[in-house]
């Protein structure tokens, strides 16, 4: 089985939007919906601090569809338009698609919309033109902080690989090439313990995204 | 998260139409309203296929019912499945009152039968709505008070009819104040679940989502807060404790007159109540990660 | 030719149509490989052209451009880029779409109605009309008033938009450029230009410091000099990251150490670095006596005298130091010989700023030293070459500490004592615990910060652990120039100045690189030092008539309000904006003052709305120009044309030359007065060149196929070779470009004393009464609540500005929906509990005030900033709003400037952007014109503030639009 699925390191994410900006370029979502979002979380108080500045800390939570294991929106779709694919990703089939949005309502992340113009739901894909042909989601690709990785979760978090540095002085730094350098999460990141990897809230849908958050609280429920 | 209209008034009809059926079946129980079988089982059908026209303007691509509701374990299907049963039952409800001697005796089997699938056919539309996503609809509460409208605007709509029809609208008295009763329990109680739902809601702390700056921060204690009058004077009050108010009038009245007047009245608040709870319903149907 | 890369749709059809497994299988293998070097791709095919983005006007991060059926679809990093480390951001990706956007430029136009409407009435017209007004207007002004009554304003470095960094001047005769360049690394490159060598200020981030310090600047949202993915990787693989800043910023967030100051006080933090680095003896003592004039003497009896220097960019002027030279002792004594006492041999001797030679030493290039020693480097980085500091020879030790007796020439006897010793009673002020009391910064964190980044972690690299990164935040507090110059003083000291990972100043490669095309007219001169001297401001800024780089702002605006000292009556803004300094409701009060104005932009800005010509530019994705990191990370590139130019826009480079043709003014060499665009290009590719001569063609093709080149190995000795005091390879920007070999024949730095100069003689010379400054120091904020109570009184809340929003640069992209849909709305940050306090909440407007004007923006609340402080966004305009001035007065924060001498840097007339007092409340209803707390234009019609707004759609990509121009 293959479960693809995203790991952000967020003491790496800086907040800058380069996904978000990376998912409108490659996708076409429409100008008001996103597929993928860069939340602030606090600055919060710390636990022991003063109760505001300078005592705070905060951290960027990068949202998008979390491709869950037990997806609630695939539970609720009438028609199987929202299904699981081959790679473990949830997709929409839009020709299957009435309308009906009861996933968009099942959502606990709230990240499906009516695309008004097509009149289905829409939301991400993890780029699933670019993974079946062994590329990078573009939010992946393009991510500033390179806090971002891909991989297939069956295999670990380690092994999930962001884009790396094509050395010029080997010659031939073609755009085949610089699509195919790559670097492991673990090769990349600084250390992180169990007690660090969260997910986001799981109402038993199982999200597969996993978030790396060292030497602060992960605010809200796992 | 923003009203839905069209699945407000889907919901609301739906309801209204699984209690003039169910109304009827419990009529036909103790063989009152003989008059008045065909007509309550058309106003059934009619209700619903309001309900229908209104589902039209919330299906985006209503066409594509046809290419197959595959996913049998989904809420909508079941719905549609429920409604087709229902339909089905209420067409053989009309033939086989109208096949009847004096056109409105049913077999006591057959009138379980439209007890049976109008309460099931209300739970199961509103069972659509359970969704661990959204903390104020994840409750056998939010099905019941689906359960409980139907039962508040049905008895009394036939009661109308009955008397209407010149018929002994008291017949319809019990079923229409223990409907009322049931519907005020269930709709209070759902209401109370709403308003001590915020605790259910992930919290971040501060927190701050670029592309809408000028938005409040999500706070589902202050949403769920915000509801209060909706619920309480909208849903509770005038939505049930009128109607069971009347109901009781009515019976106490017991003439047909009165139940024109007073079951009229209890169907219109028990309207305007199930739509007030419709509208709570969607204001704090907020996801449990509310930020995105 | 099959496409490489499937859009979403095709996507899902092909895998409705197959087999998903099917659709699998295809790679992107060679046999769909495909050349990228063409920029023409014919229908059904998909070009990668390989570039450099210039979707903001700092780092020149590597992309790829793909295009299909001619069209730019797309834009993504480029991995092969080791300075940018492939990073694209947000405002580079978003930046195509302003090549397609409907309201774009597309042809000359000229206004019909009066200036101050709100409707200009544009016009089309032809290039012709264009050109012949403008040529016609410029001459009827400079014959009546003068070239000085020209002034000129420009953007950032792009690859255009710097016309009036010196070619306009040089059309037209004026000093009088107003160029942001005054408020943004100007006054950085200012300071080490007077204190050691121009562009000083820049910190070689990609060399991977041990410790890295982030000083109120954040290259993760700004891409300032450094990528977002360069400085994340750093600051997480640092020993130690330190943060300066008043605000949690968002890489802030990370930092070991956080000095979180109080706005406006860096200058103090500055000083506490440099206090604790000499109460700690953790200070390179050889560097500061041989590469210093620490030793110098500083002798009060003596006239100051000196000899002749060079200005910055044009002409001489005469040294007035107090510095003790021979010629004060003796009567045929040479001016040059700068006397300091030799603790070796218990005599006097002197260091020749002449020959740039101690006495009795012999110069030869130092050949000892060892590879740079930096670990974590990314591929394509090399270590470079790092020369060992190199022992005097003869043997001497200059005295740092004493005072000594000297006979003057006149037989007077005089105490002197080396400049050390008043630098050191400077510093000494500066006690952690006063800086303490200045900052808020509790004093055992400025010790703690101030000594892990001082004390060598690995002493075996012979070098420190890495610069510090400071920014523009410092020069916005009216103590510019002190600050800078005491950074780059500790940088010296410290032991990382020009070595790995240290201040190395721009990169320097195979040719010598403007920061824009169109910035200077290559074949003939700058204007002449007279002319300079007319410079707007410089009565109050003496030094900018050394400087020569700009005019002061707020003093050429006044010209144009009053007409004093001179009238100002005609412009020429390239692409840059009147919002960016100064205060901007002054400027637009006195813009309709102007006879004549002209833009050259891609859109119609508020600036543009009191022009009376525009001028459509080129997008970077249309335009061509060879490409050098501005900064120390060390690649050569170049920005290539992907898609075709639309309609009647030009770059920057045919319009300046167009305009020098159309005034009969020589722009390139005499064999070709007035080149064509790729002509201009080959006389910049083989300016100051290093190997043999090349083409753009042929440097465009190489670019193509190989990338970027690492700087340090096209260009060894300018370059890939650290501490180039030693060996003279420091580029000398006062000298055209030279170096010090090629000006000196010898090593050391620009400054007129060939040291690092903590005893400035040119401040000396240009500011007598100004003994402060000699030395570095601080001054507080002129409006902070310590200068000036009663302001802060009436407006109770210090504001702060100019942290970087994401996805937009300075003014720039407000119209692009993937930038505006992703932060519609500017942002006040404030403190949840002074926002409880005024019953401001999350998403509510709030009005922002003082003695100079108000505005509006939307509540943050937001814990990392200060209570009492609030942050404001800068340079917003709503390109929505169908009236002239595009609402530049509703919301940007530089309506509350406050300018005039006293309330702008003292040396450098930098404005004062940071660090003033405002009062702030809740916008409702009632106390907002028509009713609403949105911001309105002049009908009522709200701006967009929410990613809902149907008019962002309006801004999509429109073909037809830019196809029927």
């Amino acid at each position: 089985m293959t479960h693809y699925a995203i790991a952000t390191d967020l003491n790496r994410c800086v907040g800058c939007l380069a996904c978000s900006v990376a998912c409108k370029a490659m996708n076409n979502v429409p100008v008001g919906d996103y597929w993928n979002k860069t939340l602030r979380v606090g600055p919060n108080p710390k636990a022991d601090g003063c109760g505001t500045w300078p005592d705070v800390e905060m951290y960027f939570l990068t949202v998008q569809c979390q491709h869950c294991k037990d997806p609630e929106c695939v539970k609720v779709c009438p028609t199987g338009a929202s299904h699981i694919a081959d790679d473990g990703t949830v997709q929409i089939d839009k020709s299957k698609c009435i309308g009906c949005q009861f996933c968009a309502m099942s959502c606990p992340y709230g990240v499906r919309y009516l695309n008004t113009e097509e009149r289905v739901v829409e939301k991400c894909t993890l780029c699933e033109q670019r993974i079946a042909q062994g590329e990078l989601p573009a939010c992946v690709a393009q991510c500033g902080g390179r806090a971002r990785f891909f991989g297939d979760l069956d295999k670990g978090i380690d092994s999930f690989e962001a884009p790396w540095v094509v050395d010029v002085t080997e010659g031939d730094p073609s755009y085949d090439k610089t699509e195919h350098t790559r670097i492991t999460l673990k090769e990349c990141v600084q250390e992180y313990k169990q007690s660090d990897v969260h997910h986001l809230p799981d109402v038993g849908n199982d999200p597969s995204f996993v978030y790396i958050l060292r030497d602060r609280d992960w605010q809200g429920e796992e | 998260m923003e009203l839905q209209w069209p699945l407000i008034l889907f919901t609301t009809l739906t309801a209204w139409g699984c209690g003039v059926l169910g109304g009827a079946g419990a009529l036909a129980l103790k063989g009152a309203g003989k008059k008045s079988q065909q007509l309550l089982a058309i106003v059934s059908c009619v209700l619903l296929a309001l309900g229908g026209i209104a589902v039209f303007f919330h299906l985006q691509h209503w066409e594509r019912i046809f290419n197959g509701f595959g996913h049998i374990t989904s809420g909508i299907t079941q719905e549609l499945i429920a409604i087709v049963v229902f339909v089905v039952i209420a067409v053989a409800y009309f033939v086989m009152a109208r096949k009847s001697d004096d056109g409105g005796t049913l077999p006591k089997w057959m009138a379980w039968v439209a007890i049976a699938i109008s309460v099931v056919l209300a739970a199961v539309c509103a069972h659509s709505y359970m969704m661990p996503a959204r903390p104020a609809w994840d409750s056998v509460l939010e099905v019941l008070s689906i359960v409980g409208a139907a039962c508040l605007l049905g008895p009394a709509t036939c009661a109308v009819v009955l008397a209407a029809k010149g018929e002994d609208a008291d017949a319809c008295g019990l079923p229409a104040v223990a409907g009322s009763a049931i519907g005020a329990v269930c709709t209070a109680a759902y209401a109370a679940f709403i308003q001590m739902s915020a605790g259910a809601f992930s919290q971040v702390g501060y927190y701050f989502d670029p592309t809408h700056p000028t938005k409040a921060v999500a706070d589902a204690a202050a949403t769920a807060g915000a509801q209060a009058p909706l619920l309480w004077l909208g849903a509770v009050v005038v939505g049930a404790v009128v109607p069971l108010a009347v109901c009781v009038l009515a019976r106490k009245k017991g003439d047909a007159a009165s139940w024109k007047l007073f079951g009229g009245v209890a169907v219109v608040a028990a309207l305007i109540g199930a739509v007030c709870l419709r509208v709570a319903f969607y204001n704090v149907g907020l996801s449990v990660f509310m930020f995105y | 030719m099959g496409k490489l890369n499937m859009t979403r749709r095709a996507f899902t059809k092909l895998a409705a149509a197959t087999a998903a497994a099917a659709a699998v299988v295809a790679p992107a293998g060679a046999a769909l490989a495909e050349s990228s070097s063409a920029t023409q791709s014919k229908a059904g095919e998909t070009k990668r052209v390989r570039s450099c983005c210039r979707g903001c006007g700092k780092m020149e991060c590597g992309v790829w451009v793909i295009v299909e059926n001619g069209r730019a679809i797309r834009t993504e990093g480029d991995e092969s880029a080791f300075h940018s480390m492939g990073n694209h951001c947000g405002k580079g990706q978003a930046s195509l779409q302003a090549a397609y956007h409907p309201d774009r430029l597309y042809h000359p136009m000229k206004r019909t109605n009066a200036r101050g409407e709100d409707d200009p009435g544009w016009v089309r017209i032809s290039w012709d009309e264009a050109m012949s007004t403008i040529a016609e207007k410029l001459q009827e002004t400079m014959d009546r008033y003068g070239g000085e009554s020209i002034f000129g304003m420009s953007g950032t470095s792009r690859i255009w938009g710097m016309f009036a960094y010196g070619a306009l001047g040089q059309l037209v005769g004026s000093p009088n450029m107003c160029i942001p360049w005054q408020v943004c690394k100007g006054p950085r490159f200012f300071a080490t230009a007077l204190n050691s060598m121009m562009q000083a200020s820049w910190m070689e981030t990609v060399g991977r410091p041990k410790v890295y310090t982030s000083w109120g600047t954040g290259p993760e949202l700004s891409n300032y000099d450094d990528a977002c993915r360069t400085v994340v990787d750093v600051a997480e693989k640092a020993d130690t990251h330190i943060v300066v800043d008043p605000r949690m910023t968002n890489l802030g967030k990370e930092a070991d150490i956080w000095l979180n100051l109080r706005p406006g006080t860096d200058g103090a933090m500055a000083m506490g670095w440099l206090n604790v680095l000499i109460n700690n003896d953790l200070y390179d003592d050889l560097f500061a006596k041989k590469w210093t004039d620490a030793p110098f003497l500083v002798c009060n009896d003596v006239e100051p005298s000196g000899y002749e220097v060079y200005r910055f960019t044009s002409g001489k002027c005469q040294m007035k130091t107090r510095l003790l030279k021979e010629s004060d002792l003796k009567e045929d004594g040479d001016p040059h010989k700068f006397m300091v006492w030799d603790n070796l041999n218990n005599r006097m001797t002197y260091f020749d700023a002449d020959s740039g030679l101690w006495e009795g030493e012999t110069w030869s290039k130092p050949t000892a030293g060892h590879e740079g020693m930096q670990e974590h480097l990314v591929p394509g980085v090399s270590q470079g070459w790092v020369p060992d500091p190199t022992p005097f020879d003869p043997a001497i030790d200059p005295a740092l500490y004493g005072e000594f007796e000297v006979e003057l020439k006149d037989g007077r006897k005089s105490k002197v004592k080396p400049v050390w010793e008043y630098f050191t009673a400077r510093v000494a002020e500066y006690t952690p615990e006063k800086v303490s009391e200045i900052t808020g910064v509790p004093a055992e964190s400025i010790e703690r910060a101030a000594k892990i980044h001082a004390t060598r972690i690995d002493p075996s690299t012979g070098y420190g652990n890495g610069g510090v990164q400071y920014q523009l935040a410092i020069e916005h507090s009216c103590n510019a120039i002190a600050m800078c110059r005491a950074m780059d003083t500790y940088i010296g000291l410290s032991g990382n100045w020009d070595v790995p990972a240290g201040h190395r100043g721009g990169t320097q490669g195979e040719f010598i690189f403007k920061a824009g095309l169109g910035a200077v007219a290559p074949g003939i001169p700058n204007i002449s030092a007279e002319e300079f001297n007319k410079t707007l401001g410089i009565e109050d800024y003496p030094l900018l008539g050394w400087w020569q780089g700009w005019a002061d702002d707020a003093s050429v605006w006044k010209a144009i309000e009053t007409g004093d000292p001179y009238p100002v009556k005609a412009g020429w803004c390239s692409t840059g904006d009147f919002m960016c300094m100064s205060n901007s409701l002054q400027k637009w009060k006195a813009f309709p003052n102007l006879d004549f104005f002209v833009c050259e932009d891609l859109w119609k800005t508020p600036t543009a709305g009191m022009a009376d010509i525009l001028l459509p530019a080129q997008h970077w994705l249309e335009t061509d120009c060879p490409r050098m990191s501005q900064g120390p990370s060390g690649a050569q590139g170049a920005t290539c044309r992907a898609i075709e130019p639309p309609a009647d826009t030009l770059h920057d480079i045919e319009i300046a030359t167009m305009i020098y043709k159309y005034m009969g003014k020589q722009w390139g060499p005499d064999e070709n007065k007035w080149p064509d665009r790729i002509e201009n290009l080959d006389i910049m590719l083989n300016t100051g060149r290093q190997g043999d001569p090349i083409t753009w063609e042929e440097y465009k093709e190489d670019f193509q196929k190989n990338g970027w080149k690492d700087a340090k190995v096209v260009a060894p000795d300018t370059w890939g070779t650290y501490r180039r005091y030693e060996t003279g390879m420091m580029p000398l920007k006062a000298y055209g470009d030279k170096n010090a070999l090629e000006e000196f024949a010898k090593p050391g730095f620009g400054t007129p004393t060939r040291k690092m100069e903590i005893w400035n003689t040119l401040i000396e010379t240009f500011m007598p009464e100004d003994e402060e400054d000699f030395l570095p120091t601080y001054k507080e904020p002129p409006l902070s609540p310590i200068s000036d109570p009663e302001m802060n009184e009436k407006y109770p809340f210090t504001a702060t500005s100019g942290r970087r929003i994401p996805v937009y640069f300075h003014s720039e992209h407000r119209q692009l929906p993937w930038c505006r849909e992703m932060w519609p709305a500017p942002r006040i940050e404030i403190n949840p509990q002074d926002a409880a306090r005024l019953g401001i909440e999350q998403g509510d407007w709030v009005w922002i005030e003082n003695d100079n004007g108000k505005i509006r923006q939307v509540a943050d609340l937001y814990h990392g900033i200060a209570p009492g402080t609030v942050n404001l966004e800068h340079q917003w305009w709503f390109p929505e709003l169908d009236q002239a001035d595009k609402g530049y007065d509703l919301c940007g924060c530089n309506c509350l400037v406050t300018t005039g001498k006293g309330y702008q840097d003292r040396i450098s007339g930098t404005s004062y952007l940071r660090a003033y007092p405002v009062n702030i409340y809740k916008a409702t209803a009632e106390n907002s014109p028509f009713g609403n707390p949105v911001p309105c234009d002049h009908n009522g019609n709200e701006i967009i503030h929410d990613a809902s707004d149907p008019r962002l759609k309006e801004w999509l990509p429109n073909y037809d639009v830019r196809d029927e121009a």
